[in-house]
């Protein structure tokens, strides 16, 4: 199973970096803003063609913490 | 229905299942409910009144007064985060300083739900003919009007108690104080202003509660008032000119 360990190709480092490089873009302006609406819009489709209200409930929850929290969470993680 | 011999003749009654009806789940079965209706009494089909049963009719005021506060719910979360964003407070992405599309977009998260309903509703009124449609869209409006007004007055004064009784300077002081060697002492006189600037959003947040249930409430209304008149008086003319019979 060693071929899926990740730091078998790269180094910790390296590893580091490129999840930092991901999340500081996706955490990020442009990017944060757009998962925020496409998560709300995915609430919508969801109550109104799905009609499933639960499932809904967790995509408007997903584009509050988005819109609100993760932003705070990269202040955190990366200062 | 089968005539004479073997041909089939056609009638217009649609004849329905004497049982009562599945009850609606939640507003949107509510309204395909109150559709389907809609659809019966159009064509003409006799509905008896009872057909609706008495746990039918306190389902729909039920329901309209469950999606009115879980409404509550959504706008009293949402609505002092609101004001936080718009006086920079609160960060929004990330930043204190939002952009246009910042403000908009917490305005959306805020009124959203709210406008939804509104649409929802505003949509339902053109089936406001019939005696069981009205009935059922009655039973939903005054269950949501009824939860419209209940939910502005507890959030008023749930961010009024907030305001006055829970978020005072001494109370903050004294609960930052028992965390100093958790946050610092630096950062409780940071924390301590800070959440004294956010309480200053309270009494507007009321006001945004006032606001939802109005649009909540008037938007409905106008619409049954003025688009249910033009669709009954619609069907009065093609009654008239010999279109349809209604009975």
């Amino acid at each position: 199973m060693d071929w899926l360990d990740p730091l078998k190709y790269i180094t910790p480092s390296q590893y580091d970096s490129l999840w930092n490089y991901i999340l500081r873009v996706l955490l990020d302006g442009f990017w944060m803003r757009l998962f925020a609406v496409a998560t709300f819009g995915t609430s919508l489709w969801v109550l109104i063609m799905r009609r499933n209200i639960a499932a809904a409930s967790i995509f408007f929850v997903i584009s509050v913490f988005i819109t609100y929290i993760m932003g705070i969470l990269k202040y955190f993680l990366w200062r | 229905m089968t005539g004479k011999g073997n041909k089939q003749e056609r009638s217009d009654t649609i004849v329905t299942n004497s049982s009562a009806p599945p009850l609606p789940r939640n507003i949107i079965s509510a309204i395909s409910q109150i559709q389907q209706y809609y659809t019966l009494e159009k064509k003409g089909s006799e509905i008896p009144t009872d057909f609706l049963t008495l746990e039918g009719t306190l389902d729909f005021w039920f329901i309209g007064f469950k999606t009115s506060l879980i409404d509550g719910i959504v706008v009293g979360i949402m609505g002092p985060i609101m004001l936080g964003v718009f006086r920079r407070y609160i960060p929004i992405f990330g930043t204190f300083e939002p952009n246009f599309f910042d403000r908009i977009w917490s305005l959306i998260m805020t009124f959203g739900l709210t406008i939804g309903y509104t649409i929802f509703l505003s949509s339902v009124t053109r089936y406001y003919i019939g005696q069981i449609t009205k009935t059922a869209i009655k039973n939903l409006f005054s269950g949501i009007f009824l939860g419209a007004f209940l939910k502005a007055l507890l959030l008023v004064i749930f961010y009024h108690t907030l305001y006055y009784l829970i978020i005072t300077p001494r109370n903050v002081f004294t609960v930052l104080n028992s965390f100093e060697k958790v946050i610092g002492p630096k950062n409780i006189e940071l924390t301590y202003y800070w959440i004294m600037s956010c309480r200053q959003v309270l009494p507007g947040a009321s006001v945004v509660a006032i606001v939802s249930s109005i649009i909540l409430i008037l938007v409905p209304v106008y619409f049954m008032l003025t688009k249910a008149r033009k669709v009954e008086k619609k069907l009065n003319n093609a009654e008239k000119w010999g279109f349809f019979n209604r009975n």
